[in-house]
């Protein structure tokens, strides 16, 4: 029954990025509503499916702390999961569907990415240190910063074509469908701002946690390093922007480049480490 | 204090960006090359240092703008000044006289919820006026000046921890009792206990342990991965555990007959021949140049050592792997693979130890602390909106003419829509 909620929705997160890229092409208004559906069934049979993954998981003592993002198909499909919530958050505060047709791939993207899971994607025997209830706390604090920052990458993405396509002489249909450039600019920066002191917190919290298993707060692991690293760059966009005054292209590009250290932070260093990472099964 | 002009290339925020940068490149090479101490190297420390000395350099400077933030109200000011930060403007010209638009912009600013202050002001032609300062979430102003010094206390508690804690791991055998090199205290490990998952794993390991000074018991507790023993800020965590090269008992079988063996004490065979069990590597691994060496504590493949004594005399030392007829003899330092023995090594009751992690950090309060100043600084700077009017009603041309100005911390472009709202509720008042 688990498995039928997942497939259903990696079913309708697929329906709906077509539907999005049918919107881009045909500009057809509907085409996107119905989308934003897809998207909308999508969760709800996602959240579904994990639901019933943690009460099976939870018939094991040890799995008392169980979460259904403690491997790495856990992780990635709970992760899509995210940035879909995170996806209709945006969508509903700004009314942009054309977001869509950027953040449906991403999201095809990590669910993919959790199916082909090279360690399988049975529940996982929890290691010593991943029973915490800091696992409940942390890991979706980190998550919601993240899909934040996909979506700044996103829309960074569309303001670079955006910009390409108001500057030749045949613009194609993508352009009518996106905002103006300052919109784009501006959404960039308002996702940032919000998502910042979200990966701060989830930081700290990661701090706590590793106060209580591993006997400190910080330790230069790889993956708290790397943390550090990712915070730093946006801490240069925030900079660059509020105080320096950068606007556009130049801070639609540390959107990307703040995205790539997201992603190498996600999954990167745990090629780097062993510890903290769901490579091993081991970390948090 | 150092003059205005030393510290200012420490508060350009450009020197500051390329600091973060450098941080974050010096972060990711030490990440690439672990072998290389960057962390904990002087340099980096030095960049860390840098960067809250930068925060000082260019904070402290602003303090006073945000306390003295309110005009005083004893001050006179032109009402062009008034309007230097707006960056929203409107005019609304009335045929009401200058105290009676007073009264309609007061009763407006207190329908739109906004606290305010009246100012004393001059106007250009030195007639009457009145000034008034409103503001929404003016906390918000705060956020800026919290977050940033809260920086300087994080890197602060890190640093008193470095400098005065410490950290020392205590591999404690079942029994015994263990004294922390930085504290006159003893920890005693009474029990320590693992649980396996069907396929194996290991799913939990605990350790009861006792802490006495002088003799005294301080504290007792089964202290498990994630949820450790505090005493007066000493805290002891289950680090790790392993087997200790020794052991209580191990089962030989030879000739079908199973004898035990205890460590140290040799036992007879037939022929004036006896074996004495010595020791244990928990995960036997064989290196390249021909040395024995245990990979880690946690018994992946444990090999006993055993020596055949003939006459009192050793005849042969090898070791002899778990369950498996596989033997490898000891010559010198040398390891060397042995036709397989006779016999089979079939059980061991093993010693465990338990990793206990000795932490004392003195500057995690002051990190805690900052982190949630950190946090209360970013959420008020960044989730707030702080939005700020001044108004002024000044003589016109045929009754009272407000003047509004509209500040807000945000993008201006956020604020226009409610600036042109309020504006017009006004403009309704006052018509
Ligand atoms: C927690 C993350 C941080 C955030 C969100 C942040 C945000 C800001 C903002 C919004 C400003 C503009 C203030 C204004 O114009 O009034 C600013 C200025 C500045 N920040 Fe940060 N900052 C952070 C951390 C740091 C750190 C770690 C440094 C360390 C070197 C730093 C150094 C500066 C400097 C030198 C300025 C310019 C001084 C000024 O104009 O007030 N900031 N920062």
């Amino acid at each position: 029954m688990e498995q039928t909620f997942f497939i259903a929705a990696f079913t309708f997160y697929t329906v709906a990025m077509s539907l999005f890229l049918g919107y881009v092409i045909t500009r057809r208004e509907s085409l996107s509503r119905v989308a934003g559906t897809a998207i909308w069934a999508g969760v709800g049979t996602h959240v579904a499916s994990l639901i019933l993954r943690t009460l099976a998981a939870h018939v094991i003592p040890e799995h008392r702390f169980y979460v259904p993002w403690s491997n790495w198909f856990e992780s990635f499909s709970f992760f899509s999961l995210v940035i879909a919530v995170t996806f209709l958050v945006i969508e509903w505060r700004r009314g942009m569907p054309i977001l869509g047709a950027f953040v449906s791939p991403v999201i095809f993207a990590t669910m993919t990415t959790a199916v082909y899971s090279p360690f399988g994607t049975h529940i996982p025997s929890l290691a010593p240190a991943l029973q915490s209830y800091w696992m409940a706390i942390h890991v979706p604090v980190m998550f919601i910063s993240y899909a934040a920052f996909a979506h700044a990458f996103a829309v960074g993405l569309a303001y670079l074509i955006q910009e390409r396509q108001l500057k030749s002489k045949h613009p194609t249909s993508i352009s009518f469908r996106l905002p103006p450039l300052e919109d784009l600019d501006q959404l960039i920066y308002r996702i940032i701002r919000t998502a910042f002191p979200i990966l701060t917190l989830g930081v700290f919290l990661g701090a706590r946690w590793a106060y209580n298993a591993w006997g400190r707060y910080w330790g230069w692991d790889p993956k708290e390093t790397w943390a550090l690293i990712t915070w730093l760059i946006y801490l240069i966009y925030l900079h660059m922007r509020l105080v320096v005054g950068w606007r556009g292209r130049k801070t639609a590009y540390l959107s990307l480049l703040g995205f790539a250290f997201v992603l190498f932070t996600y999954v990167g260093v745990n090629y780097l480490s062993s510890l903290h990472g769901f490579l091993s099964n081991q970390g948090r | 204090m150092l003059p205005d002009s030393t510290l200012q290339p420490f508060r350009s925020v450009r020197f500051n960006i390329w600091l973060f940068a450098v941080i974050a490149a010096a972060s990711i090479f030490g990440t690439f090359f672990p072998k290389i101490e960057v962390y904990h190297s002087g340099w980096f420390s030095a960049l860390l240092a840098l960067m809250a000395f930068d925060v000082v350099a260019c904070k402290l400077r602003r303090g006073p703008l945000l306390i003295h933030g309110i005009p005083k109200r004893d001050e006179e000011r032109s009402v062009e000044r008034l309007f230097s930060h707006s960056r929203l403007r409107a005019s609304l010209p009335t045929r009401l006289p200058i105290d009676q638009a007073g009264d309609v912009v007061r009763s407006w600013l207190g329908s739109l919820g906004l606290r305010f202050y009246e100012e004393p002001v001059r106007a250009a032609e030195g007639g009457r006026a009145s000034a008034f300062f409103a503001a929404r979430h003016r906390v918000q102003r705060w956020g800026d000046m919290v977050l940033h010094v809260s920086i300087v206390a994080i890197l602060a508690g890190g640093l008193m921890g470095a400098l005065y804690g410490f950290d020392e791991i205590l591999p404690l055998p079942v029994g015994e009792t263990m004294k922390l090199k930085h504290r006159p205290l003893e920890v005693t490990l009474e029990d320590f206990d693992i649980q396996y998952y069907p396929s194996g794993e290991v799913s939990r390991y605990a350790s009861q342990i006792t802490v006495r000074q002088n003799g005294a018991d301080l504290g007792r507790k089964r202290i498990v991965v994630n949820d450790p023993l505090d005493i007066n800020r000493v805290r002891f965590y289950q680090a790790s555990w392993g087997m200790t090269p020794s052991f209580r008992t191990a089962v030989l079988r030879i000739g079908g007959r199973d004898i035990t063996v205890r460590p140290g004490e040799p036992v007879a065979l037939a022929g004036g021949l006896s074996v004495r069990a010595n020791r244990i590597a928990p995960t036997f691994e064989l290196t390249p140049d021909g040395r024995m060496k245990s990979a880690d504590f946690h018994g992946h493949n444990p090999a006993l050592q055993l020596d055949f004594i003939e006459n009192g005399e050793v005849k042969a030392a090898v070791w002899l792997l778990l369950n498996r007829p596989e033997a490898y003899r000891i010559i010198g330092q040398r390891v060397t693979p042995a036709p397989p023995p006779p016999f089979l090594w079939v059980a061991v009751d093993p010693i465990l130890f338990s990793g206990i992690q000795v932490g004392y950090d003195p500057g995690a309060p002051l990190f805690w602390l900052g982190a949630i100043c950190l946090m209360a600084g970013l959420c008020s700077h960044f989730y707030l909106h702080q939005r700020r009017l001044r108004v002024a009603v000044v003589n016109g041309e045929n009754g009272a003419n407000v003047l509004i100005g509209g500040w807000n911390s945000r993008t201006p472009s956020e604020f226009e829509t409610e600036f042109e709202d309020w504006v017009e509720r006004l403009r309704r008042q006052v018509a």
